[in-house]
């Protein structure tokens, strides 16, 4: 008796001293993706887990509505019966997976008829695989259908060999139980299962019966019928959802390979505390002694198949084993292309973005593998101490595998956690806090696991907040992938104008700075946002919060924990009586100052991308050239058309941006500011001119030359008695001066030779350098000029170290020139203790002389510098020369200081009424050209060698060519990529820093999904913006946009590339017609305000109830004429403004989802802000016939009854009316199969009794 | 008692080759021949039409000499393991920092998956290679199958018992 349970004993006795912490009924096991849940959240599971999540964030569809069995009814009955959701979540996940991971597969391979000696040591193996003890440390759904595996395919099988159909009625059960825990692991069982089906036929060579196809396709009926719940909702309106999911791409390719496959090691594992670095850990050497086992079964296959019973399933598993190991190399060798070929074409293969959940098949394999091979073993090897060798030795392995368990030092889910102290304080807060209503915590930068949170008390992050919504709607840079650059990203959506109104709108009342959980073995959250760049970003943070005059510091006891209160914030619904309209979510802040400071209206836009809005009055608001095409430009003048569907409609000038304008008389620099005459609507001028003004003068000396200094540009002052322009400024500019006689540069005009007897290699990669320098006479000018020649290479050379005053301004200047190279460039270098170097790549744009100049901050501590100037070789064959001539290094005096006087004032001219305007502005000054040389490649190729910007090894397939696929002209650039990235450009452009440039291009591809494109400022901060472009078609798309130039840039890379897709394919990517082109300062300067005039009033009041995040009802009193309603619930046109009547009311119609009620059509439901919901309400038309949700007063307005609702939770109803009905069906017939057996058996009982 | 000859490849030596390699092609069947000459063609084929790389030409050939000349298939298999603790070595010595065996670890990787597939694509055709070989005449597979409808699982079971006592028809 006692060897029956003997291992069974050891079994137990290893699960318990394994996960002790998980069987303490007081520890809290949290880590990782694993979060502590307060008991005030779980206790709503009943509604919080339904088709909207409306605990986080600002509200989703519930992606993952499948677990509502555990989560919402599981969990939440557990809590609501007294205990914690910490015991909820022990009792349904904890201990199932600790016992189940060693006992179902022990139990099974017994069944299966193996000795309990094989069954031990398999599933002991099955047990402490690393996959498994990796989804242990927080992966809990998964290692609980991990854990119970086995049992799918012992049903399955004894369904097969006996034909009673109660095995797969278990079978279908426990299906449609772990759907619940997680859907993915589901569907690769469910494939398993019918290769099983296959196999067993195929190998046992029978044919299946009519009652085992007619049993099949009940089971799948049974199993679809008792999925409704989360089929319905999911397929009714929540698809998009999980397109969303899907097409995420993959992910971690270095995390897998056939090494780790063969293993069964997740990338992480580390033999103790995991790694979270997303780096592949080696793989432990130990771990080779499962596969080596595993697959020498394969040696007793002859034998193992004389059992035709052994046969199907042996052969079985090992298909799984060879299938599995292929998975779960993901994009690794052989094949590398297989894995993303399945998940862009097999169906529902994209839910697998990375492969780890198909170590579950290998792990499957091999615990059958395994239990073949002990098996058989056992019968061959002679003599009984080599088997317990094996048998030892896996053991061994086993115990390895567990030993961070056992002793503890895994941390993560397997200690205890406590909550720190300052959350205690806070939670306590909110429980006693006298709110009433609904508000937002918001977290910066992310949310801490535990403070408390609810259905009426969401938390929210503010990292995710600008990922999701705020990086389209504030147009921020906030979601960096380097970590180190996110920090000042995420307080730029809490610190632009347009902030406070965007924190009230979503109803945020408090913004928390969450404590470094040390207390707990939790990862420092800190490190993902700055911490690397600032040590003590936390108080950065705080620092910043503080700055902020919406929000009030406030104190509740937290010794660490910072707290800020935003009072103005909104309720969850309010009102409105005006709507702007913008045309894009660019330029948002601007705009919304705007709108501020001239209409005095609320802040609340819409804008109309992909949804009809035009049945919604708003006051639309077009920030004029904000969408600029080629087509605009004229030569001297870039237009745009304006549609204004015959509103009033009014042109807003800012004529405080004015041309600043000087003249050098009487030994004066004076400065004026003048107005701008640019803006023609339907060609009449209406920018009215005004007086020039004088705003400063300043003494003049002949002997020395003057300059703008305008940031870190210097623009050269010219003598003239008449107005010279400088440009449109609105910041001070310094005025400076240089004395000419003081160079710092030796000999800048080569009169006595070149500065050194040999010319550099400043690129000396090997001996083979073609270069030369000489001094050449400039035949136009008569000086000389310095010549560097590179054929391969790079020529360099320099006047040496120089002396100089740290601490000054210097003017640097020179001429460049060159007849075939495509840029010129200098470096140079300070010896101050950092080592400050300039280096700057200058554009040649034709074969003349060009002139450079800059003014140079010289480190305080410098006292010398070097100087070095570059000729760049090109193709290794053509001799590229570069010239340079007057160099100068001159100190600069500041002069003055000189204030444009800007202030930003808009003057209204009315329009009269049309359907639309063109408008155009045109400059005399200003002539548009393209800095693109050859932008449409008629003339050839910007270079005949192509790059490969992802030269990760040396087998790069790129290529070049010039294509006759054109959209205009003849010709296109063709890139082309079958592994790596190919890549070309123009070269360097010219740029001039705050000036705003039109950047423009046509692209296509016939095979490939991405275009994309590179700008490489050369500012100190190298500000690069890069996209890439989603292509969908074959067809010619074209890209516009308008680009910033960044502060202390002076020129931009620009480089467009083919990405390569499977290693297989040539991907061939086409441009055309490249455009970059300086824009005037048009930048915030003209609006078109059409107005609608309505005159629309606010009801007196609007409440609220929340029955459960799905449903609300609205309380509006006191309506005259329509308005707006506001939700601050994230945007999903599923939602729906109901009149809350018999409609919508009753036994059925309260649920039903062919209802048809009375609600605001869906043109009139808007996504308010660009993330929110909002209606327009027209209480008159919507309580015409009597309708019962509204109440006509005395003074003829209306009190209304709306209900919100999300209209796919009706769905989720009926899916859970049918899943219930089959769950009690399948039980139904189990109970009567119990009871019909039992009766069975008592029968055949009573006639052996009779017979003896 | 130590001589050079043993170690090194003399003329005597490949006098002898020549011999056995003699041997066996006068010893060949009709098959074997057409084998060699489909082995050749198959190599050209893979390798000048197919663009296969040379590791993909020997794992087809392997495949084929396999099942044209029905080895067994535990020699695919022994490869396998072999390889595995190969492949656990180079893995080891990689980790360690040994340079000039990094990567190939992942490469007799792929060759241990291929020696295993092969294996057991060849095993499958043991299988039913071995199940024809002992397939019953019509009449006791009728006999079988009504014994089976009978008895159900017990006497499947008393069937293939009874049926070891019977000799099958090859």
């Amino acid at each position: 008796m006692l060897r029956k349970y003997l291992f069974v004993i050891g079994l137990v006795l290893v699960v318990i001293s394994s996960h002790l912490a998980w069987f303490n009924p007081n520890s809290i096991i949290q880590f990782g993706d694993w979060q502590y849940r307060p008991d005030e959240h779980a206790i709503q599971g009943l509604t919080s887990w339904s088709t909207w999540i409306g605990f986080e964030d600002f509200g989703s569809p519930n992606p993952i509505v499948f677990g509502y069995p555990l989560r919402g009814i599981l969990w939440s009955i557990v809590v609501r019966m007294g205990l914690t959701y910490d015991i909820a979540t022990k009792v349904t996940l904890l201990i199932p997976i600790a016992i189940c991971g060693f006992l179902v597969p022990y139990f099974v391979l017994l069944r299966f008829g193996f000795g309990r000696i094989s069954s031990f040591v398999s599933a002991l193996i099955y047990g402490s695989c690393p996959y498994f003890l990796i989804l242990q440390t927080g992966h809990f759904p998964i290692a609980f259908i991990y854990s119970i595996a086995p049992l799918f395919f012992y049903f399955n099988h004894e369904y097969l060999v006996t034909s009673k159909p109660r095995y797969w009625f278990y079978l279908v059960l426990l299906l449609l139980f772990s759907s619940a825990y997680d859907l993915r692991i589901i569907i690769i069982i469910g494939s398993l299962l019918i290769f099983q089906f296959f196999f067993h036929f195929i190998f046992r060579e029978t044919m299946p019966t009519l009652k085992n196809i007619v049993y099949s396709f009940l089971i799948v009926g049974i199993y679809l019928a008792g999925s409704s719940y989360w089929a319905f909702p999911m397929l009714k309106g929540l698809m998009n959802e999980i397109s969303t999911l899907t097409d995420r791409g993959l992910f971690g390719d270095n995390l897998f390979s056939l090494i780790n496959a063969f293993t069964v090691m997740k990338w992480n594992w580390t033999g103790g505390v995991p790694d979270w670095t997303f780096t592949r850990m080696p793989v432990l050497n130990y771990l080779w002694v499962i596969p080596l086992f595993a697959f020498s079964s394969l040696l007793y296959f002859r034998r193992i198949i004389r059992k035709k019973e052994y046969a199907s399933t042996f052969i079985t598993f090992i298909f799984f084993t060879l299938l599995g190991v292929f998975l779960t190399k993901q994009s690794s060798v052989p094949f590398t292309g297989f894995y993303i070929w399945m998940y862009k074409n097999f169906p529902s293969f994209n839910i697998f973005r990375e492969a780890s959940k198909f170590y579950l098949i290998t792990s499957l394999g091999y615990l059958f593998l395994i239990a073949f091979f002990l098996e058989y073993n056992m019968t061959q090897l002679k003599k009984k101490w080599k088997y317990l060798f094996v048998v030892m030795l896996l053991i061994v392995v086993a115990f390895l595998n567990l030993s961070p368990f056992l002793s503890q030092k895994i941390k993560t889910t397997f200690v205890s956690s406590s909550i720190p102290d300052d959350y205690v304080v806070y939670n306590n807060y909110l429980k006693n806090d006298k709110a009433v209503g609904y508000y937002r915590t918001y977290w910066v930068p992310v949310f801490e696991r535990w403070a408390l949170y609810n259905e009426t008390m969401p938390r929210v992050s503010i990292a995710s907040m600008n990922d999701r919504y705020y990086r389209k709607v504030l147009n921020a840079t906030t979601w960096s992938s380097d970590p180190d650059g996110r920090a000042e990203g995420i307080m730029q959506s809490l610190s632009l104008d347009i902030s406070d109104a965007v924190i009230d709108s979503t109803s945020i009342r408090y913004v928390i700075v969450p404590i470094i959980d040390s207390k707990n073995f939790n990862i420092d959250f800190y490190k993902y946002f700055g911490e690397k760049n600032n040590p003590n970003v936390r108080q950065w943070y705080i620092d910043q919060l503080d700055e902020l005059p919406f929000l009030k510091r406030i104190e509740i006891g937290t010794k660490d924990l910072v707290i800020y209160e935003n009072q103005n914030y909104l309720p969850h619904f309010h009102s409105m009586s005006s709507l702007l309209q913008y045309d894009s979510f660019q330029n948002l802040d601007p705009k919304y100052l705007f709108s501020l400071n001239t209409s005095s209206q609320s802040f609340d836009f819409i804008v109309p991308n992909e949804k009809d809005v035009k049945n919604i009055p708003t006051l639309d608001t077009h920030l004029m050239f904000e969408n600029l095409e080629v087509k605009s430009f004229d030569n001297d003048s870039v237009s745009q058309r304006v549609q204004s569907d015959g509103k009033d409609s009014s042109v807003y000038i800012d004529v405080g941006k004015r041309v600043i304008e000087y003249t050098t008389q009487k030994n004066k620099i004076t400065f004026f500011s003048d107005s701008q005459k640019n803006l023609f609507a339907d060609s009449n001028l209406i920018e009215k001119s005004s007086d020039s003004r004088q705003i400063a003068s300043v003494s003049f000396n002949q002997e020395e030359k003057y300059f703008a200094g305008i940031g870190s540009r210097l623009v050269s002052l010219e003598s003239s008695s008449k107005k010279k322009l400088l440009d449109v400024l609105t910041k001070p500019f310094n005025l400076l001066s240089s004395n000419q006689s003081i160079n710092l540069i030796p000999d800048g005009s080569f009169s006595q030779g070149a500065w050194q007897d040999k010319v550099g290699d400043c690129n000396a990669y090997d001996d083979q350098g073609l270069l030369g320098m000489t001094v050449v006479q400039d035949g136009n000018e008569g000086g000389n000029a310095l010549e560097l020649r590179a054929t391969s290479h790079i020529a360099c050379t320099g006047p040496g170290a120089q002396k100089i005053d740290g601490g000054k301004k210097y003017f640097f200047s020179f001429d460049y020139q060159s007849p075939n190279g495509k840029q010129a460039g200098y470096y140079m270098s300070f010896n101050n203790d950092k080592g400050t170097v300039l280096n700057e790549k200058l554009s040649v744009a034709n074969s003349g002389w060009q002139h450079f100049q800059k003014a140079v901050d010289v480190p305080e501590d410098a006292t010398s510098f070097k100087l070095v100037v570059y000729s760049y070789s090109l193709d290794n064959k053509t001799s590229i020369v570069t010239r340079y001539r007057n160099f100068a290094m001159i100190p600069l005096t500041k002069v003055a200081t000189i204030d444009p006087q800007y202030k930003q004032n808009f003057q209204k001219i009315e329009l009269p009424k049309q359907d639309f305007y063109n408008f155009t502005y045109r400059d005399l000054n200003h002539d548009f050209p393209n800095l693109i040389y050859d932008s449409s490649f008629e003339n050839g190729l910007w270079s005949d060698t192509v790059g490969d910007c992802n030269a990760y090894d040396n087998n790069g397939e790129v290529g070049i060519a010039l294509s006759d696929v054109a959209l205009d002209g003849s010709k296109s650039l063709e890139l082309q990529a079958t592994r790596h990235i190919a890549c070309t450009g123009p070269g360097v452009l010219p740029a001039v820093e705050d000036k705003t440039y039109f950047f423009s291009f046509d692209y296509q591809s016939p095979n490939g999904k991405n275009a994309g494109y590179y700008l490489g400022f050369n500012d100190p901060n190298h500000t690069v913006i890069s996209e890439r472009l989603s292509i969908n078609d074959k067809e010619w798309h074209t890209f516009n946009k308008q680009i910033k130039i960044p502060q202390g840039a002076s020129s931009v890379s620009l480089a467009v590339y083919s990405y390569s897709v499977d290693g297989k394919t040539n991907i061939i990517t086409r441009y055309d017609n490249f455009h970059f082109v300086q824009l005037p300062d048009l930048e915030n300067r003209y609006y078109v305000v059409s107005d609608p005039q309505t005159n629309f009033v606010d009801p007196n009041s609007i409440e609220f109830d929340l029955l459960n995040p799905t449903k609300k009802l609205v309380h509006i009193k006191g309506a005259t004429t329509p308005f707006y309603l506001a939700m601050s619930e994230s945007y999903h046109p599923q939602w729906q403004a109901q009149m809350n009547n018999d409609k919508i009311n009753g036994k059925l119609a309260g649920w039903v989802p062919w209802v048809k009620p009375d609600r605001i059509a869906d043109d009139k439901h808007f996504e308010l802000n660009g993330f929110l919901n909002g209606w327009f309400v027209e209480p008159a038309e919507l309580c015409s016939n009597e309708n019962s949700a509204c109440t006509l007063n005395p003074d003829g307005s209306y009190d209304m009854e709306m209900t919100i609702e999300f209209f796919p939770q009706r769905w989720f109803y009926l899916g859970l009316l049918i899943s219930g009905t089959t769950l009690a069906g399948c039980l139904g017939y189990l109970g009567y199969d119990f009871i019909k057996r039992r009766k069975n058996r008592k029968i055949e009982t009573t006639e052996i009794i009779t017979q003896k | 008692m130590f001589k050079l000859k043993d170690y090194i490849f003399t003329p005597k030596d490949a006098w002898k080759l020549f011999r056995k390699l003699f041997f066996v092609v006068k010893k060949s069947t009709k098959r074997d021949v057409v084998g060699g000459v489909l082995f050749v063609v198959i190599a050209f084929g893979l390798f000048h039409f197919a663009n296969f790389t040379f590791e993909g030409v020997f794992f087809w050939l392997f495949f084929f000499v396999l099942v044209f000349w029905n080895l067994d298939s535990r020699i695919s298999i022994g490869a396998a393991l072999v390889g595995l603790i190969i492949v656990a070595i180079l893995n080891a010595m990689s980790n360690r920092g040994t340079s000039f065996v990094v990567g190939w670890d992942e490469k007799v990787a792929v060759w241990v998956y291929f020696f295993l597939v092969i294996g057991v694509a060849k095993q499958m055709i043991e299988f039913k290679m071995e199940s024809r070989k002992f397939t019953p005449s019509k009449t006791l597979v009728s006999i079988k199958s009504k014994e089976v409808g009978r008895r159900k699982r017990r006497g499947v079971k008393e069937v293939e018992e009874s049926m070891k006592s019977i000799k099958f028809e090859k």
